[in-house]
């Protein structure tokens, strides 16, 4: 009799799990789904499938960028309405806003993808898909160099030990940099034969906003950096989330 | 508005020597006295003289350790002043250095009068030195005005201070 009752109690208690999973699970995603299918709204207003995000994100990775601000506080963009059901840990260096120019900025938390008002399910295939959409944009396209490197007249590039920091832009780099294709010798210069583009990464994760729209940063390192005494390197992020440096008194 | 720009039109620097960024510093000492004053001058992209007053009870700059100790538990507050070095122009601005958030690093505030009580004395100061120095004080509302540079329209705060934006009409006041 005893045994008997347990077994119900049990019963009782899975069967209430499962109601009540599934109403959570509908009430989180009643307005997203229509016969199955999830929708986005895009920055014009159309709806598209998940199926179509995840096909425009494939195709335009190259589009896709980082906003140059870290001091957002990105445990307040967390929905109080959302239930996570598995705590993910995402990769330090997918973490900041990013833009989709078809559908605008999302939100990448130390745990989760905020895309608008929703939660982009941990998981699932558009989260892979952002994940290693942004991987590609942090790593495949950013050419690594070392400090002595010679800096290429364009494109990405990062220091090995600074992939987490914005890349840097070679092209704007490069008019601070001896000897490169861009160099402008009215413009504050890095030592010969000297690249910078570890110093700007590095001042860029420990240095102090120095312009309201937190766009520049300067970093004092203590240390000559410059090739006239300079200690302290001042950085400008630009609207592509790139990164360029160079010495200042 | 045209006002503005007329008195622009007919001030110039009297000598190659106002134009230098330790000339001003030493002014700036003399008048701000026991304030660290931090000579923040980039001419790579600006065409100002820039300086960074600390007006917290610090005896450092924005980049010490000493500020970065303090961010840990409360707000600090500067003065930033920006002296044309095309013309005799100054615009200066107070800012409020926000707390850090679990380390993480939130910028500042910016103000054309003081965030205190305490720092109305500064903001006196400000404007005797201004006269002191025959500057041209510049609104922020005057650093908006558009004006023609090289052919092509900028903002006032673009052609006389700071050319470092991508955007030649956005001021950061």
């Amino acid at each position: 009799m005893k045994k008997s009752f347990m077994r119900l109690m049990s019963l009782v208690l899975v069967l209430s799990m499962i109601l009540s999973y599934n109403v959570t699970y509908a009430q989180s995603f009643t307005n997203d789904f229509n016969e199955g299918t999830k929708y986005y709204q895009t920055i014009s207003g159309e709806k598209i499938t998940e199926e179509e995000l995840i096909e425009y994100i494939q195709n335009n990775v190259d589009k896709i960028y980082k906003v140059p601000d870290i001091s957002v506080d990105y445990s307040s963009n967390l929905d109080n309405n959302y239930t996570v059901s598995a705590a993910i840990a995402i990769p330090a260096w997918a973490i900041g806003q990013w833009v989709i120019p078809l559908i605008g900025t999302i939100i990448v938390t130390p745990t989760l993808i905020k895309l608008g008002n929703q939660v982009v399910e941990a998981g699932s295939k558009l989260f892979d898909t952002i994940i290693n959409a942004i991987e590609r944009i942090v790593f495949s396209k950013a050419k690594v160099v070392g400090p002595k490197d010679k800096l290429p007249n364009q494109g990405k590039v990062t220091d090995k030990n600074h992939k987490n920091s914005p890349p840097v832009d070679a092209g704007k780099q490069g008019k601070h940099v001896p000897g490169h294709n861009n160099n402008d010798r009215r413009k504050s210069q890095w030592p010969e034969g000297r690249n910078g583009v570890k110093e700007t990464q590095e001042a860029w994760e420990n240095g102090r906003f120095v312009k309201g729209d937190n766009s520049v940063k300067t970093y004092d390192f203590g240390r000559k950096v410059g090739p006239n005494g300079e200690t302290r390197v001042k950085v400008h992020g630009d609207s592509k989330g790139l990164i360029h440096g160079y010495p200042v008194h | 508005m045209s006002n503005i720009l007329d008195k622009i039109e007919k001030i110039y620097y009297s000598d190659e020597s106002l134009k230098e960024s330790f000339y001003w510093k030493t002014k700036l000492l003399k008048c701000f006295g026991r304030h660290y004053v931090d000579d923040l001058t980039d001419l790579s992209y600006s065409t100002c003289l820039t300086y960074l007053v600390t007006l917290s009870e610090i005896n450092g700059s924005l980049f010490s350790r000493e500020v970065d100790l303090l961010l840990e538990s409360s707000d600090l507050y500067f003065l930033e002043i920006l002296i044309s070095n095309q013309k005799p122009l100054i615009t200066f601005h107070f800012w409020k250095y926000l707390k850090k958030d679990d380390g993480i690093d939130k910028g500042f505030l910016v103000s054309d009068v003081p965030y205190l009580k305490e720092h109305d004395l500064i903001y006196k100061k400000m404007f005797d030195f201004i006269n002191d120095n025959n500057l041209l004080f510049i609104n922020d509302n005057d650093l908006k005005s558009k004006v023609f540079l090289e052919g092509r329209l900028v903002s006032l705060y673009y052609k006389f201070f700071n050319q470092e934006g991508e955007d030649p009409l956005k001021v950061p006041y």
